[in-house]
């Protein structure tokens, strides 16, 4: 996806995510902020996503990612989403858990980056849309039965690999 | 979601992951579940698969969930002080209105018998009463001060 | 539902249990109503009307007392009819008594009556309430005494006019 095509889908985008904002904090300038960081780490993730992907779910669950890190921040807490950016390293989280935590996202990443492109393609609409088996067969086209066992054999391959590299 | 699943619980539902019949729902279960301090690496690598995404948006919803639950009790609350005044009051002016209707008492206790008859109490009632109002106005002493009586 | 119906319940007997303090009658609060209860002389002849049967002395409420006493009773019933006196009465002109012998031999007087607040208005009463008392020596013992307690509630009382409807005519 270009940055011209993301420009044209956010302005959509942006007011279901100022309104998830504004559920939960109850004040305009807080849920603009809300909105803001949302398209900001929305951008990361759809730079490496087709042009023609519904990203309107995920944009959603970023938002609420980013309500609930900010109220986190508020008390001196955080948690980064995606694992290649500078992180703050907040007062609860040790150096350790941090680094283990983002250890475990590189890999996955690689991991996911190692899926063929229909199973790749599905482990994310659920991982990172959070759609169910049948909003993605009615996305797709795919039968459910087929998404099932795809889904299923994706999350297999990355469980098995991401288990023995996390024992080492 | 305090409170935490048992770990056979989890992991049935980490199979049912990975089977790929999980509902976002009970991911979102799931991803609470793995990211507790003493988990052991299985489950880890269900978190980082699961993503902060997810967990994210379970404590997202649970927050909703609770200020909603909040609210609806405040609500309740006040609806309940408003139909406990208006029961109690409809209590009060029911009482009250029975006791305008049978506000009408006809009796008398002597040497431990019950009388009833209108005349019987009446007459002894009128007895009593003139009994002290004769004796006032046979008195024609006239000393004030209740107060001073002698020791 | 369940917990809205269980908080209305607790709510409702709060407020009835609150309204309990407001709804006290007039002779429940005086002094000598332990006598009227058969408190200090356990044997009493009594008689309590209300209604129609009295409403030709305009009264509402006629409640007669009549016992006999030992002199430490005598004493008590006395002591608590002067606190009445001392605490409710505050009508000069509508006292009528007499002492004899140090003791009071007969006393009628129009007491102070509280503003009632009968759930769920505020009635601010015209009631007049009298309580009237007579002590006589037995003429069979002169160490007992025959004690007359009245109380009389009614609107538009006066001292005269129940002076005029209980005359007793020879």
């Amino acid at each position: 996806m270009t940055q011209v095509e993301f420009e044209h889908i956010a302005i959509e985008l942006r007011p279901s995510m100022w309104k998830v904002g504004m559920d939960f904090f109850g004040s305009s300038d807080d849920a603009e902020d809300v909105a803001q960081e949302a398209l900001v780490q929305l951008w990361q993730y759809a730079e490496k996503l087709d042009a023609g992907r519904n990203i309107s779910g995920l944009a959603i669950r970023i938002a609420k990612h980013c309500c609930v890190d900010m109220q986190r921040r508020r008390r001196g807490i955080t948690v980064e989403l995606m694992p290649a950016h500078e992180r703050e390293i907040g007062a609860d989280a040790s150096p350790h858990e941090e680094l283990e935590r983002t250890e475990a996202a590189e890999l996955l990443q690689q991991l996911i980056d190692g899926l063929n492109p229909r199973e790749r393609e599905l482990f994310e609409l659920r991982q990172l849309d959070g759609l169910s088996n049948d909003e993605i067969a009615q996305r797709t086209g795919i039968a459910k039965a087929s998404i099932q066992v795809m889904v299923s054999r994706a999350r297999k391959k990355v469980y098995e690999e991401m288990r023995e590299r996390l024992k080492k | 979601m305090n409170d935490y699943m048992d770990r056979n619980e989890v992991n049935k539902l980490i199979d049912k992951y990975l089977e790929g019949v999980t509902t976002p729902e009970e991911e979102r279960r799931l991803a609470y579940e793995v990211s507790r301090k003493d988990a052991p690496a299985e489950w880890k690598a269900i978190g980082a698969m699961l993503g902060q995404l997810t967990l994210d948006e379970a404590e997202y919803d649970e927050e909703m969930t609770r200020r909603r639950n909040r609210s609806i009790w405040t609500r309740r609350i006040g609806w309940a002080m408003a139909a406990s005044i208006v029961v109690v009051a409809g209590i009060g002016l029911w009482l009250n209105s029975r006791q305008d209707k049978q506000d009408y008492e006809c009796i008398a206790y002597v040497d431990g018998e019950v009388i009833t008859d209108e005349t019987r109490v009446l007459a002894m009632a009128e007895d009593a009463v003139c009994d002290i109002f004769t004796t006032a106005s046979e008195s024609d002493i006239d000393i004030d001060a209740m107060y001073n009586i002698e020791p | 539902m369940r917990r809205f119906i269980v908080t209305t319940i607790i709510l409702c007997f709060g407020l009835i249990v609150m309204a309990q303090d407001y709804t006290k009658t007039e002779q429940g609060g005086m002094h000598v109503q332990p006598v009227f209860e058969g408190k200090i002389v356990k044997d009493v002849n009594s008689t309590i009307l209300t209604g129609k049967a009295i409403e030709k002395y305009n009264l509402t409420k006629m409640h007669t007392l009549k016992l006999t006493a030992n002199e430490e009773q005598r004493n008590r019933i006395e002591e608590l009819l002067l606190k009445d006196y001392e605490e409710r009465n505050k009508y000069d002109e509508e006292v009528d008594h007499e002492v004899r012998g140090g003791h009071v031999y007969y006393s009628i007087f129009r007491i102070a009556v509280r503003s009632e607040l009968t759930f769920p208005r505020v009635k601010v009463s015209k009631t007049r309430v009298y309580l009237c008392y007579q002590c006589k020596p037995k003429r069979t013992s002169p160490v007992q005494y025959e004690i007359t307690l009245v109380l009389l509630e009614g609107e538009n009382l006066t001292l005269d006019l129940l002076k005029q409807n209980f005359k007793r005519t020879k």
